[in-house]
């Protein structure tokens, strides 16, 4: 009888220790798996992606032999990008400190004007859609911003009312600025030199 | 506590298989997100909008929003097409800066952009005609008739739709632009 018990223990220890095993390897898979899926899809990676301060732009967005990874972002997400051969979009999350961009901040994007690219920047929330506001401000184009008489120009990303280029945030909660560039294909020679990072605009948290 | 650790500590053997799982995974899971997409952008903005017709989509308000990070940067208009029965003529004006129209497939690949040059307007005329078309009879050419259009830029393309964006240039050029939209045109080529 208590050979017998004893084989029957031996039999369980071995079947539940396999059970775990197989169970930890499962595990181990999916998470694996699905959680490097999801970041390559999310949030890209060098060989998808290009970053230049706060801005991120994806490499092959549009095009017709685009990659997996920028063929599923875009799906996911549920928007149709131009062709990025002549269009970029850049996005930002965070300011250019790297901080999360939120709406109980104040932000100025301060940038120069771009004469080689048609271009606007819109605030979204952090799932992309519009910022309801009375004052119905929720994007200024290269045609509508005030631009300095140096050629830059200032947006001021808050709740209140800001004098000038003001993009209202409300309470958005967390927030995404999108930079949609068209290029003019009138690009001066003596500009190509001139890194996209320079030309892009930094993103300053002027108080929280 | 240290016997489950120990039959639960990975062999050589045990982490080559998890890798290669962890792979395949990866791979189908990226694969797959494209169709398990909960709501195609395709079918979002051409849902109602009739097929071989340019329509002037709604101003992009928080409450008109079709697509996520779609913004009021520009004016819309798009025409559905299908070269199912025949090629489709695309011709559109584009007047100043910012004017783009592209050509998606369902799938959302933006497979042709034009993009107007500042200062001169760009006139765009497409014919779309299925990828598979076989030759059915003579050229006009070859009948002894001119060319319908020499500056027609034909291109292979089954379904999908035409984007005409019109940029958001204030209040002074909403007229004017709305105009250009309308003058859009987007319909089966006439036998």
């Amino acid at each position: 009888m208590s050979f017998a018990f004893h084989q029957f223990k031996k039999k369980l220890a071995y079947i539940t220790m396999s059970s775990a095993r197989t169970l930890a390897f499962c595990a181990t898979v999916l998470a694996g798996g699905s959680l490097s899926s999801c970041y390559a899809i999310n949030t890209g990676t060098a060989l998808t992606t290009q970053t230049f301060g706060p801005w991120t732009t994806w490499l092959a967005a549009g095009q017709p032999s685009t990659d997996p990874y920028t063929r599923a972002h875009f799906a996911a997400l549920g928007t149709l990008p131009l062709n990025s051969e002549t269009a970029q979009l850049y996005t930002a999350r965070t300011d250019s400190d790297g901080r999360r961009l939120h709406s109980s901040c104040d932000y100025a994007i301060e940038g120069k004007a771009m004469a080689d690219h048609w271009w606007s920047v819109s605030v979204f929330d952090d799932a992309g859609r519009m910022i309801a506001n009375p004052a119905e401000r929720y994007t200024f184009t290269s045609d509508t911003i005030g631009m300095k008489s140096d050629g830059s120009f200032i947006i001021s990303l808050s709740r209140d009312a800001r004098p000038d280029n003001w993009l209202p945030t409300g309470g958005a909660g967390r927030l995404a600025v999108t930079l949609q560039m068209l290029d003019l294909g009138v690009r001066a020679v003596a500009r190509e030199d001139e890194s996209t990072e320079k030309r892009l605009p930094i993103i300053r948290r002027v108080n929280c | 506590m240290n016997w489950l650790i120990s039959a639960l500590w990975p062999t050589g053997r045990g982490v080559a298989a998890a890798l290669c799982a962890i792979g395949i995974l990866h791979i189908l899971a990226t694969l797959a997100t494209p169709q398990l997409a909960p709501a195609q952008a395709y079918g979002r903005l051409t849902s109602g909008v009739p097929l071989h017709t340019m329509t002037i989509l709604p101003a992009v308000t928080p409450t008109s929003q079709k697509l996520p990070f779609m913004s009021s940067d520009a004016v819309y208009a798009i025409c559905p097409f299908n070269t199912g029965n025949g090629p489709v003529s695309v011709t559109a004006n584009l007047p100043a800066a910012g004017w783009a129209l592209a050509l998606y497939s369902p799938e959302g690949e933006n497979f042709y952009v034009a993009v107007a040059q500042p200062g001169r307007p760009t006139n765009v005329s497409l014919l779309l005609s299925a990828a598979d078309d076989r030759f059915t009879g003579l050229t006009p050419q070859a009948q002894g008739q001119s060319p319908r259009d020499a500056s027609q830029l034909k291109l292979p393309a089954g379904k999908g739709f035409v984007l005409l964006r019109a940029p958001d240039q204030g209040q002074a050029y909403k007229q004017q632009n709305l105009a250009a939209l309308k003058a859009a045109r987007c319909a089966p080529q006439a036998p």
